[in-house]
C-alpha cells in the first residue's frame, strides 16, 4: 500500500508514464481456438498467474503508472479477471480498461482509443497480443523517445526491438510472423525502410547510402518486441488513415510520406536483456518455460507469488471473494495465489501437492496446488495446473496443462497444450503442437498428430453477442464498484458454467471417433473462415447488408493473418485462385483438413452460414459453366486489378494497358471479355477491401468506385458508338441485377441513370435492349419469378422515365 | 617454415614525368623512393619482415628496382611480368584499381614459388605508419580466410590547409569510384564489397547474408588498402579460376561465396545454383540450437573450417599513393614519418645566409640555392639549382630541377630536368620532366608535358594493383 500512495503522491498529469496494452492478436487462426479456451490468450496461464499477470509486473517495474488495456472481443474476461485480481484492489488507479468491441484490428482499437481523448502524451504502446515480458526496465524507453524528438521534431515513434545473434531462425523466440527487415542510420537511429516480406534480395537506393553523415544499417530479424514509444501525433494519423489497420502498415505509410508529411520514425535495439512478446502459441509456450528456467529473473514464479501475498490474505477478508470462487474456475485459478517452493533443477511446487515418491520430476517443472501426480510419472519441462492427476506412469514432456485435467495411465504427451478440464484416458500419445480445447475427452489407445487442435464444443463462448450487450455498458464505468460488479459477475459465471456443463457440449457435438476414440469426445478443429471461404465472395452478396459487413471483416482479418496459431508462415496463399481450387488450397498447410465428419455438423452457426450461402453460389456455379475456368480467373484478375486501381488511385491508362494485357494471357474472346470487364465493374463493390467502412451499402460504393475509376473502363471499352458492346453491358448488368436483386436489383434505377448521366449508356441503346427484353418477355422467353419483380418494375420505372425525358429534350430541341 | 610469403606489387607506371625509365615504385618522396615506405611497413611486423619477399614488377623496371634494391639491406627476389603500356594509357578508370594489368595474372606467374601457408598480398603504394600487429593477430586468432586493410576516405590530407586542397595540374575532376563495404562491427566481418559502377539505383542485399549477418553497417567511407592476408587455400581457387583481377573480380565474389556459406571451388566453375531461403527451423522448443552453435564455436577441437573474411579499420592517417593530391601531401608527411622508421632526420638542417627555408622543408644533396629565396613547405630533390629571389611555397621539386632567378612557385609538382625561366609565375601546375617553362609565364592549373592531349596528367601513377 506504501506504494500507492507514492504513485499517488508523485502524480502529475503531464508526467505521468502512460502504457496502452492491445490485448488481441487480431490472429484469426489464434481467435478461434482461443474462443474453445473460454480464456482470451492474454490471460492464458503462465507459471502460476496469467501472462497479463506477468505483463503488468513488467510495467509496474518500470515504474509505469497508468496501463490502459484496450480489450477487443474478449473485454468482458478480461474485466473479469482484472475485477478478482488484487491490481485494482492495491493500485485503484493504475489500471483501466477500454472495451473495443467492434475494433478488428489494431487500427480500429487506437481509434477509439483516440476517441477517449485521454492520452495527451507520449505512451509505450505494446501491441502484438499486448503482452511482453521483460526483464528490462521500460521507462527509460520515454527518454529515448525524448531525445529523438530533440534532434528530431518530426518523430512521432520510436520502435523497440531485441538484438538477436547470427542464426536467429534457430533462435526460439523468433517465429515467422516477426520476419524484419529494417534499415536505419547507425548514429540517429533513424527508421528509412521496413518490410515484413520475405524476398529473396532486399534493396537499398543508392541514394540514400549516399546521403551525407548517414551511415545504413541493415537489422534483419531482429526480436520483434512489439512495443514502441508513441507520440500523440500516432494515435491522429490512425484516426485520419483508414488503411492504416497494423502498425506494420502505419511504419510503411509514414515511411512512405514521408517527404509529405514530415513524420519520422526512430528505432531502439536493446543488446541486452530478456524480451518475449507472447503473441502466438509457440510463444506462449516458450514464455512458459523461459519463466521456469528463470531467464526473466525477477519475474520469476515464487517472487512473483510472494508479491501476491498480501492478496491471500485479502481474498480471505473480502467476503465476496469466496464466492467467485466456487463459481468461477478460471478467475480463481489467477485470483488463488499459494506459495510457491522453488526446488532445485528448477522445480516449483505451489500449494500442497501430492507427489508420489516414485515419480520423476526432472527439471524446469511447475506443478499447481493441489495436483496430483502418482507413481512412475516422468515430467520434464512443462508446467501442470491445479488440480491435475497424471496417471501412473505417464511422461509429460514440454507441455502446459492447465487446471482440472485429468490423464490416465502410461500416457505420453509432447510438446502441447491441455486446456481446462480435459480428460485423458490410458494409453494415449499426443504428438507435438497440439492444443486440447476446454472439455475435451481423448478416449483410450488414441494417438494424436502432430498439430491438431482438438475442440469439444464450437460454441464461440467469449463472443457471444447477447451478453455483451449489457456488460458493455458497465465496463465503460471505473470498475471499482464491487459490489455491482459482483453481481454481474455471479450472472456471467452461470452463463459460463452452463456451457461447461457436459450435457450441453454433448449436444453441440459430434466427436471424431477416428481420432479421439470411442469414448472420447471432441473433433478436430476446422477454422470456420476457412470453410467460408469458398464462396467468399459470392456469399456476401446474398445476405442482407449487416451480414455483409461481418463478413468483410472476417474476410479482412484473414488477409491479415498470413501466420497460422503457432507463428508459422502459411505458404502459397493465394487468394485469387482459391475460388478454383477449394480443396487443393494451402497444402503446405497442416491442420487444414477436412474430414468427413463436417457434414454432420450441426452447429448452428455453421449452418446458418452454409445453408445461407448454398443458394448463391449454386447459382454463381451454374453461371459460372457455361464460362470457361479462364473466364472466370480472368474475372478474378479484372476485379483485383480494378480493386488496387481504386485503393491505389491508379491512372485509368495504366489500368487499360495492364487490362489489355491481361486478355492473351487468359486468352479471351472480345465479348468475354467485355462480358468480365462488366461483370468486374459491378462486383467490385463487394470486395473487402473497398467495401465503405462507414456505411456499408451496395450503391454508394458503387459510386464511389464509378466516379474514380470504372466508368472511365467502361467507357473505353463498352464504347456508346458500338452497338454490341453496348448490348454486352447491357445484358450483364441484367444478369447481374437479376442474381443479386437484393443489393443491386433494387437499384437498377440509380445504376442506369448514372450510366446515362456519365454518358457510359446512350439512350438509343437502352431503349432497344429493354424493346428485345420485352419481347422476350412477352414471348414467354424470360419467366419472371416473383422475387424478380420488383427488379423489372423499378426498370420499367427508370424505361418511362427515360422516354419522357427524351421526349423533353426534343421539345427543348423545338424551342431552340 | 615461414608464415607468410609477401608479394608485392611494384610495376606501376610513373605517369608523372612521363620518364618510363623511372617506375612508381622508385618515384621519390621526401628523397626516398616509394618502396622504401612499403618496405618499412613489411619490416615493422616481425613475422613479415623474415618472410620471404617477391617483388613482381615489369621488364623495364627491373633494372632500375634492382639497383635501387641492392642498396637496401633485404633479401628479395624479382619476378618480372610483362606489361602492356597500350592497355594502361588513357584508360577510363585508371584511378580504379586493379583490372588492367591483370593482377591475378600476374601472379600466376609466382604461383609456384609461394610455399608458405598464408599469403601478404600488397602494393607500393600505401603511405603512411601502419600497424599491422592488429590485422596478423585477427588473421591468426579467427583462422580467417581473409584479412583486408580498410583505410578511410576522410584521411586524404585532411591534415592540410585548405587552400593546398587545389589540385596541381590541369583541371580534372578526381573522383573515387564510390564503393560499398558491408560490414558486421561486432565481428569485424566484411559481408560484401560492391562497385557503385556494378549497381544500378539500388544496392541489393541477398536474404541469406542477411540471416547470418543480422546487424551490418554499409559503409561508404572507406577505401580499400590492398594490403591482403590471404590463405593459400583461398588464393589457389583464385589462381585455379579464370578471373584475371584480384581486388575487382575474384575478391567481392570470394567474400560473397564465403558469407554464404557456399565452397569457393564454385569459383572456379560457376555453377548457377541459388540458395534458397533460410527460414526458421522447426524444432522442439526445449532445443537450444543457438546455445549449442555457440558451444560449437568454442570448442576447439572441432575440425570444421572456420575462415571468414575480416576487416580492420586503421585509424592512423593512411592513404594510397595514387593521385597528385596524395602524392602532395606524402610528400609533406614523409619527414615525420621517416624520422619515426628510421629515427633520422631528413629536414633541412643547414642555415645559409640571405636564404629563408623553413625547417619542414627537405632538401637533396648537391643543392645550389640563390640569394634572398624563401623557400617553405617543400621538397627539393637532388641536383637542384635555384637562383636567386625565388619564393617556393608548398611544392615538390624532383631532382636536377633548375629554377632561374624571380621565380614564384606555389602548390606545383616540378619533375626531374625541367627548367623554369627567369620571372615565372607557377600555381597549382605540374611541370613534367625534361620541360622547359619560358621566362615570364604564368602558369595557373596547367599541365606543361611532351604530349599536349594528355588528358590524365593528372594521375601521376597507374594504379597497377
Amino acid at each position: 500500500m506504501g506504494k500507492q500512495t507514492n504513485i499517488n503522491s508523485d502524480y502529475r498529469e503531464e508526467e505521468r508514464l502512460t502504457c496502452v496494452l492491445v490485448l488481441d492478436s487480431f490472429n484469426s487462426y489464434i481467435n478461434e481456438i482461443v474462443s474453445h479456451t473460454t480464456l482470451p490468450l492474454c490471460l492464458w496461464p503462465v507459471d502460476g498467474q496469467s501472462l497479463l499477470d506477468y505483463t503488468i509486473h513488467t510495467l509496474m517495474r518500470s515504474g509505469i503508472q497508468e496501463i490502459i488495456l484496450l480489450a477487443t472481443s474478449n473485454s468482458y474476461e478480461i474485466r473479469t479477471y482484472l475485477m478478482n485480481s488484487h491490481w485494482l484492489k492495491t493500485y485503484p488507479k493504475l489500471i483501466r480498461l477500454i472495451p473495443c468491441k467492434d475494433a478488428r484490428s489494431l487500427g480500429d482499437c487506437l481509434k477509439d482509443l483516440e476517441q477517449e481523448n485521454i492520452i495527451n502524451n507520449h505512451f509505450l504502446l505494446i501491441y502484438g497480443n499486448g503482452t511482453l515480458i521483460t526483464n528490462e526496465k521500460l521507462n527509460n524507453l520515454f527518454n529515448i523517445h525524448k531525445e529523438n524528438i530533440k534532434k528530431d521534431k518530426n518523430c512521432i515513434m520510436t520502435l523497440v526491438y531485441r538484438q538477436l545473434e547470427s542464426n536467429q531462425f534457430e533462435h526460439p523466440s523468433f517465429t515467422d510472423d516477426q520476419h524484419l527487415y529494417i534499415i536505419r542510420d547507425s548514429n540517429t537511429h533513424r527508421l528509412y525502410d521496413y518490410s515484413k516480406e520475405y524476398l529473396d534480395t532486399y534493396e537499398i537506393p543508392l541514394d540514400l547510402l549516399e546521403k551525407p553523415n548517414v551511415t545504413i544499417e541493415t537489422l534483419y530479424c531482429p526480436l520483434d518486441c512489439h512495443l514502441a514509444v508513441c507520440s500523440t501525433d500516432v494515435l491522429h494519423l490512425f484516426k485520419d488513415n483508414f488503411d492504416f489497420l497494423t502498425i506494420n502498415e502505419f511504419v510503411k505509410g509514414v515511411l512512405r510520406d514521408e517527404e509529405i508529411a514530415g513524420h519520422t520514425i526512430y528505432s531502439y535495439l536493446y543488446e541486452t536483456g530478456y524480451f518475449l512478446s507472447v503473441h502466438n502459441l509457440r510463444l506462449y509456450m516458450k514464455a512458459t518455460f523461459d519463466i521456469l528456467r528463470r531467464w526473466s529473473y525477477p519475474l520469476v514464479p515464487e517472487i512473483i507469488a510472494s508479491m501476491h501475498k498480501p492478496l491471500v490474505s485479502s481474498t480471505v477478508t473480502t467476503p465476496t471473494s469466496p464466492q467467485i470462487k466456487s463459481n468461477d474456475s478460471y478467475t480463481s485459478f489467477h485470483n488463488m495465489s499459494y506459495p510457491i517452493v522453488y526446488d532445485k533443477h528448477n522445480i516449483y511446487k505451489q500449494g500442497d501437492i501430492q507427489l508420489d515418491r516414485l515419480s520423476n520430476i526432472q527439471k524446469d517443472v511447475f506443478i499447481g496446488n493441489k495436483s496430483q501426480i502418482l507413481s512412475g510419472v516422468c515430467i520434464s519441462s512443462s508446467l501442470i495446473g491445479q488440480n491435475c492427476i497424471i496417471g501412473k506412469n505417464s511422461r509429460i514432456e514440454n507441455s502446459i496443462i492447465w487446471n482440472h485435467v485429468q490423464i490416465g495411465e502410461n500416457c505420453h504427451i509432447k510438446n502441447s497444450i491441455i486446456c481446462d478440464n480435459v480428460l485423458i484416458r490410458n494409453n494415449v500419445q499426443i504428438n507435438k503442437e497440439c492444443i486440447l480445447c476446454k472439455g475435451v475427452i481423448i478416449g483410450t489407445n488414441a494417438q494424436l498428430k502432430e498439430r491438431i487442435t482438438i475442440i469439444a464444443s464450437n460454441s464461440i463462448t467469449s463472443t457471444k453477442p447477447m451478453d455483451d450487450v449489457e456488460i458493455d455498458e458497465d465496463i465503460q464505468l471505473p470498475p471499482v464498484d464491487f459490489k455491482r460488479s459482483n453481481s454481474k459477475q455471479s450472472r456471467s459465471s452461470t452463463r459460463l458454467s452452463d456451457k461447461s456443463l457436459p450435457s450441453s457440449i454433448e449436444e453441440t457435438i459430434t466427436s471424431n471417433i477416428d481420432l479421439v476414440g470411442s469414448d472420447g469426445l471432441g473433433k478436430e478443429l476446422i477454422f470456420s473462415f476457412l470453410h467460408e471461404h469458398q464462396t467468399k465472395s459470392f456469399q456476401a452478396t446474398s445476405d442482407d447488408d449487416d451480414d455483409d459487413d461481418d463478413e468483410d471483416d472476417d474476410n479482412d482479418e484473414k488477409l491479415l493473418n498470413p501466420f497460422d496459431a503457432w507463428g508459422y508462415r502459411i505458404e502459397n496463399k493465394d487468394l485469387s485462385i482459391d475460388d478454383n481450387e477449394d480443396n487443393n488450397e494451402r497444402p503446405s498447410k497442416p491442420f487444414v483438413k477436412q474430414p468427413s465428419i463436417i457434414s454432420d455438423d450441426d452447429d448452428d452457426d455453421d449452418d446458418d452460414e452454409t445453408s445461407g450461402t448454398s443458394g448463391s453460389s449454386t447459382a454463381t456455379e451454374s453461371h459460372r459453366t457455361d464460362d470457361e475456368g479462364d473466364v472466370s480467373e480472368f474475372q478474378e484478375e479484372v476485379i483485383r486489378t480494378l480493386e488496387r486501381a481504386y485503393l491505389q488511385k491508379l491512372k485509368k491508362e495504366n489500368i487499360i494497358v495492364e487490362l489489355n494485357m491481361l486478355k492473351p494471357t487468359y486468352d479471351v474472346s472480345p465479348t468475354e471479355f467485355d462480358q468480365s470487364i462488366t461483370r468486374a465493374v459491378f462486383l467490385l463493390p463487394f470486395e473487402k477491401k473497398i467495401t465503405n467502412i462507414e456505411k456499408p451499402n451496395y450503391w454508394n460504393t458503387l459510386k464511389l468506385t464509378m466516379d474514380q475509376i470504372t466508368q472511365d473502363i467502361l467507357k473505353n471499352y463498352m464504347k456508346t458508338t458500338n452497338e454490341e458492346a453496348q448490348m454486352t453491358l447491357l445484358n450483364e448488368l441484367d444478369l447481374i441485377c437479376l442474381k443479386f436483386i437484393q443489393p443491386i436489383g433494387e437499384r437498377i434505377v440509380n445504376i442506369l441513370n448514372y450510366l446515362y448521366e456519365k454518358d457510359v449508356l446512350v439512350e438509343e441503346w437502352i431503349l432497344k435492349w429493354y424493346k428485345n427484353k420485352q419481347e422476350k418477355i412477352q414471348k414467354n422467353e424470360l419467366v419472371i419469378k416473383p422475387e424478380e419483380k420488383i427488379y423489372y418494375d423499378k426498370l420499367k420505372q427508370f424505361i418511362e422515365w427515360l422516354q419522357n425525358a427524351e421526349s423533353e429534350d426534343d421539345d427543348d430541341d423545338d424551342e431552340d | 617454415m615461414k608464415e607468410f610469403t609477401i608479394i608485392l606489387y611494384a610495376g606501376g607506371n610513373n605517369r608523372l614525368t612521363t620518364d618510363l625509365s623511372l617506375p612508381k615504385s622508385l618515384l621519390p618522396i621526401g628523397n626516398r623512393p616509394l618502396i622504401w615506405y612499403t618496405l618499412q611497413v613489411i619490416q615493422s611486423h616481425s613475422s613479415l619482415a623474415s618472410s620471404p619477399l617477391i617483388i613482381l614488377t615489369s621488364g623495364q623496371y627491373r633494372q632500375a628496382l634492382d639497383d635501387y634494391l641492392s642498396t637496401l639491406n633485404i633479401t628479395y627476389e624479382i619476378v618480372i611480368h610483362r606489361q602492356h603500356h597500350d592497355s594502361t594509357s588513357g584508360g577510363e578508370d585508371q584511378q580504379q584499381t586493379s583490372d588492367e594489368l591483370g593482377t591475378l595474372d600476374v601472379l600466376r606467374l609466382c604461383y609456384s614459388r609461394i610455399r608458405t601457408e598464408s599469403i601478404c598480398l600488397l602494393t607500393c603504394d600505401l603511405f603512411g605508419k601502419v600497424n599491422l600487429t592488429p590485422l596478423i593477430n585477427m588473421f591468426r586468432v579467427r583462422d580467417a580466410s581473409l584479412c583486408m586493410l580498410l583505410l578511410k576516405t576522410t584521411t586524404t590530407s585532411s591534415t592540410t590547409g585548405k587552400d593546398s586542397l587545389v589540385q596541381p595540374g590541369q583541371k580534372a575532376k578526381f573522383t573515387a569510384e564510390p564503393e560499398y563495404y558491408t560490414i558486421d562491427q561486432s565481428s569485424n566481418t566484411i559481408t560484401s564489397i560492391r562497385l557503385k559502377a556494378d549497381l544500378d539505383e539500388y544496392l541489393p542485399l541477398r536474404q541469406n547474408i542477411l540471416a547470418k549477418y543480422p546487424r551490418t553497417l554499409i559503409r561508404t567511407d572507406l577505401v580499400d588498402g590492398h594490403l591482403y592476408l590471404i590463405k593459400k587455400s583461398c588464393l589457389d581457387v583464385a589462381n585455379r579460376s579464370t578471373y584475371s583481377s584480384f581486388r575487382k573480380e575474384f575478391l567481392p565474389k570470394m567474400i560473397r561465396q564465403i558469407a554464404i556459406d557456399k565452397p569457393l571451388e564454385d569459383l572456379i566453375f560457376p555453377a548457377n545454383n541459388r540458395k534458397p531461403m533460410m527460414r526458421q527451423k522447426t524444432m522442439d522448443l526445449d532445443d537450444h540450437g543457438d546455445l549449442s552453435r555457440i558451444l560449437e564455436q568454442y570448442d576447439c577441437d572441432d575440425n570444421q573450417i572456420r575462415g571468414g573474411c575480416y576487416y580492420f579499420i586503421d585509424d592512423t592517417p593512411l592513404f594510397r599513393v595514387k593521385h597528385v593530391l596524395s602524392y602532395l601531401e606524402a610528400n609533406r608527411q614523409a619527414s615525420s614519418l621517416i624520422s619515426s622508421y628510421t629515427n633520422e632526420d631528413i629536414t633541412f638542417k643547414d642555415r645559409l645566409e640571405q636564404i629563408q627555408i623553413s625547417s619542414d622543408c627537405v632538401i637533396g644533396d648537391g643543392h645550389d640555392i640563390g640569394k634572398k629565396t624563401t623557400i617553405k613547405r617543400t621538397i627539393i630533390g637532388k641536383n637542384c639549382r635555384i637562383e636567386d629571389k625565388c619564393k617556393i611555397i608548398n611544392c615538390v621539386l624532383l631532382d636536377n630541377i633548375h629554377v632561374k632567378e624571380g621565380v614564384t612557385l606555389q602548390n606545383s609538382i616540378l619533375c626531374s630536368r625541367s627548367t623554369i625561366g627567369s620571372k615565372c609565375e607557377i600555381q597549382n601546375s605540374i611541370v613534367c620532366s625534361n620541360q622547359q617553362v619560358e621566362t615570364n609565364k604564368k602558369l595557373n592549373c596547367e599541365t606543361v608535358s611532351a604530349i599536349s592531349n594528355e588528358s590524365t596528367g593528372y594521375m601521376i601513377y597507374d594504379d597497377e594493383q
